[in-house]
């Protein structure tokens, strides 16, 4: 009972506004300027008939209602998907039209024979931890999960820890990485020299966004000595602001609220982590011609009509998180820990800068480069500069 | 040109809608068609019209053999027809709607030549006296004149021989006593007209010869100056039938409705009854004469709960029921003939039986609270189809399958299968033919012997004068004459009519 | 005639519909299938036979998907282990579970359309019924289990009801029309759901996402005793109300004040019913019975409410409610196929990738070619039904 505890969503983009999933979804090229460094084979066509005849590995995703075409999670694991099939895996996927066929398109995957089972979207977390325990052989992945070893309450050591299941893979992104590249962006970006951030709730999955922001804006002080602020969140102290009360995630009027304090206090750039609330903020921050960081995906593409004032965003390369998960599975590592993506292996990621790019100066793209590459090799780390 | 059948057949499933027809009418000579409903006379007309095709027998357009596999055949041989129901687009003009489907073009894209369409439309307009007005919408013409926009549609398309299908049923007299001249004068004119009616006076008045049709074959062709009512009846119906049912002198006792300065308003807010004052004893028949429009049809629905009297006072037995629903209005004992059977009294895709209880189907035997008693509702049904001479193969028979005449049996059977204080008939016999008007009429005639108070509202002068103890004549939402039966002839009730006073 | 023929015959249009809406499918798939569209200039009748191929392995999958194997059943009988019949049952199942929800919302329509209603808020009512039979679980989860449960679906039919009888009564008072409030209706109920989603009461208490808490502290009891066999009491539930619709419309004197004003209100008035009262009820049944599928999907199919609940129910159901007649059995032989449709076209999605798109085009097929019984008779020279022409010359003839 509650086993929907042990996963633990770590998306802060909520869903879209409804009528914008289903009626704005035009076929539109794939992220093509995905920026990441690991994915190595062109992206082809279809899953193609393979020349080999050794039975090979089957790999599955399993699509939520967003459904192909969001320029978000799902089309990024399809893009993950397509280049597993030029890599020469035998794919497979299913598509879904309502909650319904979440737990029955799992099981059409295995009876295809999948081998291994990703599925996207916190609305089918719930049915692939019921798939996890019912088909012990398969293995299974979710897309921007972790496994939640501590309980509901998060506190380890108690009757209610559950051991990390065998045949699943969380995938887990150090999206604080990204976020202390966008942090030093923000810093060496803004004219007002001072950022603010907020979180729907005090979740892990959220505060490492603003761990990572705050970790980016300490360490361009310190390499520049200037005396950038962040608004909101206090790295040391883990404290900050967050929307809380009885609706954290939606309230877009509250978000708008919130950006706007933030930039009475002197804030020009905005970075939400707060679901639909945050889009309140971005939407604030456009109408006052100042800027915002995305998160989870580049949602200067998923929030297009915002596109205008987001500088860039803390980016989880699903993509790269898929291939290397069913490498990983196909190899005979079936799952009991997350997979976390890093920048070191091109799961996470600091998403272009669009209409910025001519904007932020070389110098500063320069340095940005710089840290990632000291965060890659491990010379750099967020806590360190949390303190 | 010269139309003749010749040995017409058509067979439906179970039925033999024309057997061996044979009909002609010579150029610029008006033939009346005249039959029951159900008669074969639709049927006939849509060979003619090349709907359907004739199992056998042949058409002949001036002694040619023609076959029409579709409308447009006979169009082009033509035949114009004249539909009942018409065919008109409301929201477009007079020349729009006459020259829809043969439009002239002109110019390089074909665009619609709407001068030239005008100018066709006036000249035949002219030609045979069709007085419309070429610019203005249908929907705001007055029936009559759309039937003259359908009768130029038919010239329009040069149709040397025009068939009008029932083309009084939706007339007032005076407007057809207008289309009669508009006959008179296409036939002078040199058109062959085939004119459809179950009216006997119209053929009369009207025709060069008459065609009588029954049960799908020919029961006669007569010259009009040769026959009488009497016969033409008896032709139609196979028998002897009374045109005027006689009645003995009513006996009126107490004062069933009585209406006091009754002002009612129409759905436009503008006082269709100006402040009415009339009794209704028991016993009596009062016929209420008028031109239609004159206020009558709110009358009725106020009389009947269905609209609310803007003031005076409507009382029925005493009881006042101004405003009151229509089910306390009919609980009190009210049966109401409605004046468009099917917009109003009858639920045509429903059965025989359904339209049997419609009103009265939440009282016992028919309800037990919740369910319904579909037993008793198919044995009372059955009595009052027996009792009423309803033809219908079964009660569970769509009650809009039935000929006109039946489905008003269904409505009149429905208002006295129970028991009855004032009994309100709009327009009775609209559109039925002599035997369902003659049936109608006794039955009504029985209520008031047996004690009913009786209100019949027609436009028709031959029922008024046929059925009214008392005759009173609206004219602008006023009664302005109440006459005797003795007071009431053609002469003195057509002027009140009119408005002459 | 014999009597079984006459019985069948009203059958032959749909399946000649459902059988010609699969042909025209078979040629687009054929058109969008690049590989193969590829070869004809190099091997064309290869190309023809791989494409001819590919058409019948994606129907083939399409009625495994929906029926079942055979070799499967054969293997249950053989090996007798529940793992086996699970296996041979599941597709059957899914497409019984598919249809559920599909039989309430099509009734629901279908008691609008009869009383000339057009309820085009099926899907709002669905969602918000859904939503109520949540929020009365949770709020009741301490209660013995059948409490809950009973309590959960009953929440579902107000809600349900409540969002039918807003729009009814507009119209009735109003006179709002129907068709446009009951759409915008759907976009609140859909917001309306959204909000209660972020609400503590309803999150999942770890999850940052808009989705409840998990529902399987109770649950609709399962139909067949087998693990991983979702088909629930709710279809059952289903045939039952279809039956009691079929009861209410046709038997009491309710459903005939209903099926009068729907037929014609003008009469009906005429007849002393009250045109309001009439429409009102139409639409409270409408919508409770719509409710009543939301509160059986989320207790029953799916045991988690989101905002993903509902998968466009209240709009098939207009097309199924047209599909039956508006007859309670019609609509749910309708659902039947379009559950079948729905499920056996999941399995052909994923055993063959074809997107799922091109099986709402086979349904929108199905649609056309029952909506056009004409059509279907001229494709397949059958004889048209009798001419009403013919029907009021008998009367006529024998009168």
């Amino acid at each position: 009972m509650q086993l929907s505890h042990r996963l633990v969503a770590l998306g802060a983009t909520a869903a879209i506004v409804l009528a914008a999933c289903s009626g704005t979804a035009a076929p539109t090229a794939a992220p093509t300027a995905a920026p990441t460094a690991a994915t190595t084979a062109a992206p082809t066509q279809a899953p193609t008939e393979a020349p080999t005849a050794a039975p090979k590995y089957k790999a599955c995703v399993a699509f939520d209602t967003g459904g192909l075409g969001d320029k978000g999670f799902n089309d990024l694991a399809k893009k993950g998907l397509d280049d597993a099939a030029a890599a020469g895996f035998d794919t497979a996927y299913s598509e879904a039209k309502g909650s319904t066929d979440y737990a029955a398109n799992i099981t059409r995957l295995v009876d295809q024979g999948c081998q291994t089972i990703i599925t996207v979207g916190f609305n089918q977390a719930q049915a692939t931890i019921d798939a996890v325990a019912a088909n012990p052989t398969v293995n299974f992945g979710q897309v921007d999960t972790a496994w939640n070893l501590c309980g509901p309450d998060y506190t380890c050591g108690n009757a209610d820890d559950t051991p990390y299941p065998a045949n699943f893979t969380g995938l887990d992104f150090q999206i604080d990485q990204a976020g202390m590249l966008a942090g030093y962006l923000v810093a060496g970006f803004s004219k007002t020299g001072v950022m603010g951030t907020y979180g729907g709730q005090q979740f892990p999955g959220v505060t490492r966004f603003m761990d990572g922001y705050a970790a980016g804006i300490a360490y361009y002080n310190k390499e520049k000595g200037t005396t950038v602020k962040l608004l909101g969140w206090d790295g040391a102290k883990q404290t900050g602001q967050f929307v809380g009360g009885d609706n954290p995630w939606g309230d877009a009027a509250k978000g708008e609220q919130i950006a706007k304090n933030f930039v009475d206090q002197g804030a020009d750039v905005v970075g939400p982590v707060a679901g639909s609330t945050g889009n309140g903020s971005i939407k604030y921050m456009l109408s006052v011609k100042k800027w915002a960081i995305g998160v989870d995906t580049d949602q200067a593409l998923s929030l297009a009509d915002y596109a205008g004032a987001i500088l860039t965003s803390a980016q989880k390369v699903i993509d790269v998180a898929v291939l290397d998960t069913i490498k990983a599975n196909a190899a005979g590592k079936t799952g009991g820990a997350d997979y976390v993506g890093t920048l070191a292996n091109g799961g996470v990621t600091l998403a272009p800068f669009h209409t910025f790019d001519s904007v932020v100066s070389a110098d500063l793209k320069a340095g940005i480069d710089a840290l990632k590459a000291k965060i890659s090799s491990g010379e750099v780390k967020v806590a360190d500069y949390l303190k | 040109m010269r139309l003749e059948l010749r040995e017409i057949t058509k067979q439906f499933p179970g039925v033999l809608a024309n057997d061996r027809i044979s009909i002609s009418a010579d150029r610029g000579k008006v033939l009346g068609l005249l039959g029951e409903n159900g008669a074969g006379k639709t049927t006939l007309m849509n060979i003619l019209s090349g709907l359907y095709r004739p199992d056998s027998g042949e058409i002949l357009i001036d002694g040619q053999a023609r076959t029409f596999t579709d409308p447009a055949d006979a169009i082009k041989a033509g035949i114009g027809m004249v539909h009942q129901h018409f065919m008109l687009v409301p929201v477009f003009d007079v020349v729009a709607s006459v020259a829809l489907g043969a439009e002239p073009v002109k110019g390089f894209l074909g665009t619609f030549d709407r001068a030239s369409a005008r100018k066709r439309v006036v000249e035949l307009s002219t030609q045979y006296g069709l007085d419309v007005d070429p610019g203005a919408r249908i929907e705001d013409l007055p029936v009559g004149v759309r039937q003259r926009v359908e009768i130029l549609k038919a010239l329009y398309r040069k149709s040397d021989i025009l068939v009008l299908d029932e083309p009084s049923a939706v007339l007032t007299p005076g407007e057809t006593e207008e289309l009669f001249e508009i006959i008179r004068g296409l036939a002078a004119g040199g058109t062959t007209v085939i004119f459809i009616t179950h009216k006997l006076n119209e053929v009369l008045e009207v025709a060069d010869t008459i065609t009588v049709l029954r049960r799908g074959r020919v029961a006669g062709t007569v010259l009009p100056r040769e026959t009488t009512r009497a016969e033409l009846a008896n032709l139609m119906v196979g028998r002897d039938v009374e045109l005027t049912v006689s009645r003995a002198p009513a006996k009126p006792r107490e004062v069933v409705l009585d209406l006091v300065d009754l002002a009612v308003r129409d759905d436009r807010g503008g006082l269709a009854v100006r402040g009415i004052n009339l009794q209704v004893h028991a016993g009596e028949i009062v016929a209420v004469a008028g031109v239609q429009g004159n206020g009558q049809t709110e009358l009725v629905e106020a009389i009947t709960g269905l609209r609310r009297v803007d003031s005076g006072s409507l009382t029925v037995g005493g009881e006042v029921v101004q405003n009151a629903t229509p089910r306390h209005v009919s609980d009190m004992g009210v049966a109401h003939i409605p004046e468009d059977r099917s917009r109003d009294g009858l639920i045509a895709n429903m059965t025989v039986a359904e339209n049997y209880i419609l009103d009265s189907y939440h009282r016992s035997p028919y309800s037990s609270g919740v369910r319904l008693n579909r037993k008793a509702i198919a044995e009372e049904a059955s009595k009052g189809v027996r009792e009423f001479d309803i033809r219908t193969p079964s009660v569970e028979t769509h009650v809009g399958a039935l000929s006109g005449g039946n489905q008003q049996k269904v409505i009149v059977a429905r208002e006295f299968s129970r028991p009855v204080k004032l009994v309100v008939a709009a327009q009775p016999t609209r559109g039925l033919d002599v035997g369902s008007i003659e049936y109608i009429h006794r039955r009504i005639i029985e209520q008031r012997d047996a004690g009913a108070a009786i209100l019949i509202v027609s436009t028709e002068l031959d029922e008024v004068l046929a059925l009214g103890d008392r005759v009173a004549v609206m004219y602008a939402g006023q009664i302005v004459g109440v006459l005797s039966s003795e007071q009431a002839t053609k002469e003195a009730v057509g002027m009140l009519m009119g408005g002459v006073h | 005639m014999s009597g079984l023929r006459r019985r069948l015959r009203p059958l032959l249009v749909p399946v000649l519909a459902v059988l010609s809406a699969f042909v025209v499918g078979s040629l687009f798939l054929m058109l969008s299938d690049l590989k193969h569209l590829a070869m004809i200039p190099t091997d064309p009748i290869g190309a023809l036979t791989g494409a001819m191929g590919d058409v019948i392995n994606a129907y083939r999958a399409l009625l495994l998907g929906a029926f079942g194997d055979p070799a499967k059943f054969a293997l249950a009988f053989e090996q007798g282990t529940p793992k086996a019949w699970t296996t041979a049952l599941r597709p059957i199942s899914e497409t019984l579970v598919a249809a559920t929800p599909l039989m309430f919302t099509g009734l629901a329509i279908a008691v609008s359309f009869r009383t000339s209603v057009f309820n085009i808020g099926g899907d709002g009512q669905f969602v918000l019924g859904a939503l109520g039979a949540s929020i009365v679980a949770l709020a009741l989860r301490d209660l013995p289990a059948p409490i809950t449960l009973v309590g959960a679906l009953a929440g579902g039919v107000l809600f349900g009801a409540l969002w039918g009888f807003v729009p009814g009564f507009l119209k009735a008072r109003t006179g709002a029309h129907e068709v446009i409030t009951t759409i915008m209706l759907n976009y609140v109920a859909l917001q309306i759901v959204q909000l209660a989603l972020r609400t503590d009461f309803l999150r999942q208490s770890t999850n940052s996402q808009p989705i409840s808490k998990v529902l399987d502290f109770v649950r609709v009891p399962l139909l067949i005793p087998l693990p991983g066999l979702r088909l629930h009491w709710g279809f059952i539930a289903a045939l039952v109300v279809a039956a009691l619709i079929s009861w209410f419309l046709f038997k009491t004197t309710k459903g005939f004040e209903l099926r009068s004003a729907g037929q014609n209100l003008t009469a009906a008035r005429y007849a002393g019913m009250s045109a309001g009262g009439s429409i009102i009820l139409a639409m409270v049944v409408s919508g409770a019975l719509a409710g009543l599928g939301g509160a059986f999907q989320v207790m029953g199919s799916v045991t988690q409410m989101s905002n993903d609940v509902n998968s466009g129910y209240g709009w098939t159901a207009i097309a199924l409610a047209l599909l039956g007649g508006t007859r309670p059995g019609g609509v749910v032989a309708a659902a039947l196929l379009f559950g079948a449709l729905n499920n056996g076209g999941h399995g052909m999605q994923v055993a063959t990738s074809i997107p799922l798109d091109l099986l709402v085009f086979i349904q929108a097929l199905v649609i056309m070619f029952v909506a056009a019984p004409d059509l279907v008779r001229k494709i397949y020279r059958l004889r048209p039904p009798k001419p009403e022409v013919a029907a009021t010359a008998t009367e006529g003839a024998s009168a």
